[in-house]
């Protein structure tokens, strides 16, 4: 949603800054997502969760980061033969630290991703 | 929302729903197994399954409605002493039998992994019957809720395009006279009857999984009667064992009557 008068864009649950993302769909379909929102040319950003607002497009960034982080990581316990349940141990594992709540979320974002990678 | 009785019906339950019936009003906290047991096994004794089966779940699920189960088995699949049958249930879930997992000596071991859906906080079960019919249990609890209502994670559009897809990933080498494990995935929403469509305001109707059969070289390796608490697109890892070249034949039905089947060559290889 983009407020035209002040260019000021709402993403609402598609950008997350501070609080770990939460994937509930498709983790290739929200970075293609990303890639799209990123050419909206907005001044500023209301995001969905984190400050009350932040500078356009560059509050993206850290999102982006750990949501291909999660993938390359998943992917790769795939390539091994690996199970959800190792995926669960070591994927996106790097990126603690860097968010909020992350132990709460991070293990449910591998169990939702890997169902979605495990086709590809 | 479709009742726990009607979920029971629908499934082919009346046992079940006989008995969850007869305890109406009865105290929500009571343990169903007992009703359960009685309905599934009657009075056979069931005993504890040290020794021919264990299941491993996580004590706390990350996503109810995506529970990884194993099942593993402490006694080969010989022809004078096999696991015949797991049946995998989850107490408290609306249909508490996630799936009866048929093996055979061509299966090389009756372990094997799924995914499940996880209602409330539940025990999960794995009932073995061995092949002169004795009983044996193992169970695990698990912290979860939600499982069986949550939003299907693929939109009901791009679910229906690739409904009955399949897929199957085999080891490199595949190795003769000896169990190898292959991971199948079955593209299928496996609607619960519990999804409630944000869109059009109604129960989107169970549509599952109702059996899965596979075989190697024509010879059955694994029959599942699935149900509606196994996760949107049900897999499975199962074992068998090869004794020449051949292929893995898969043939699915669900409950709306649609059939998929497809089959993958397999060149095994003696051991080194």
């Amino acid at each position: 949603m983009l407020d035209v008068a002040t260019g000021t864009l709402l993403p609402v649950d598609l950008l997350f800054m501070q609080r770990t993302p939460a994937v509930d769909g498709s983790l290739n379909g929200w970075l293609a997502t990303i890639a799209e929102l990123r050419r909206i040319p907005a001044a500023r950003v209301v995001p969905g969760h984190g400050p009350p607002v932040a500078y356009w497009p560059g509050a993206l960034d850290a999102e982006e980061r750990y949501l291909r982080r999660l993938r390359d990581d998943i992917r790769a316990v795939l390539k091994a033969g690996g199970t959800m349940e190792q995926a669960v141990d070591s994927a996106g594992r790097s990126e603690q630290g860097q968010w909020q709540l992350f132990d709460d979320y991070n293990p449910r974002n591998v169990v939702t991703a890997f169902a979605e990678l495990e086709w590809e | 929302m479709p009742s726990r009785r009607r979920l029971l019906l629908s499934a082919g339950l009346l046992p079940l729903a006989i008995a969850a019936a007869r305890r109406a009003g009865a105290d929500e906290a009571d343990d169903p197994w007992p009703d359960i047991k009685a309905s599934l096994f009657a009075d056979r004794p069931i005993r504890d399954g040290a020794g021919i089966l264990g299941l491993e779940a996580p004590k706390r699920a990350y996503d109810a409605a995506i529970v990884p189960i194993t099942v593993t088995a402490d006694v080969a699949q010989a022809a004078e002493r096999y696991i015949q049958a797991v049946h995998l249930i989850v107490d408290k879930n609306p249909a508490p039998v996630a799936g009866v997992f048929h093996f055979t000596v061509d299966s090389g071991t009756a372990g094997f992994a799924t995914r499940v859906r996880v209602n409330e906080y539940t025990n999960i079960r794995a009932v073995a019957e061995m092949n002169d019919g004795s009983l044996a249990m193992a169970a695990a609890f698990v912290k979860a809720a939600g499982g069986c209502s949550a939003p299907a994670l693929k939109d009901a559009e791009k679910a229906m395009a690739s409904l009955g897809r399949m897929k199957l990933k085999a080891p490199d080498s595949v190795i003769l006279e000896r169990p190898n494990q292959a991971q199948l995935l079955i593209s299928h929403p496996n609607f619960s009857g519990m999804q409630f469509d944000q869109i059009s305001r109604n129960y989107i109707p169970a549509h599952f999984v109702q059996e899965i059969r596979v075989r190697y070289a024509d010879r059955v390796i694994m029959t599942v009667e699935g149900n509606i608490s196994l996760s949107e697109d049900p897999t499975i890892y199962f074992s068998f064992v090869p004794h020449g070249p051949g292929e893995i034949a898969v043939d699915v039905t669900d409950s709306e009557g649609m059939k998929f089947s497809q089959a993958w060559p397999i060149n095994p290889v003696p051991a080194s």
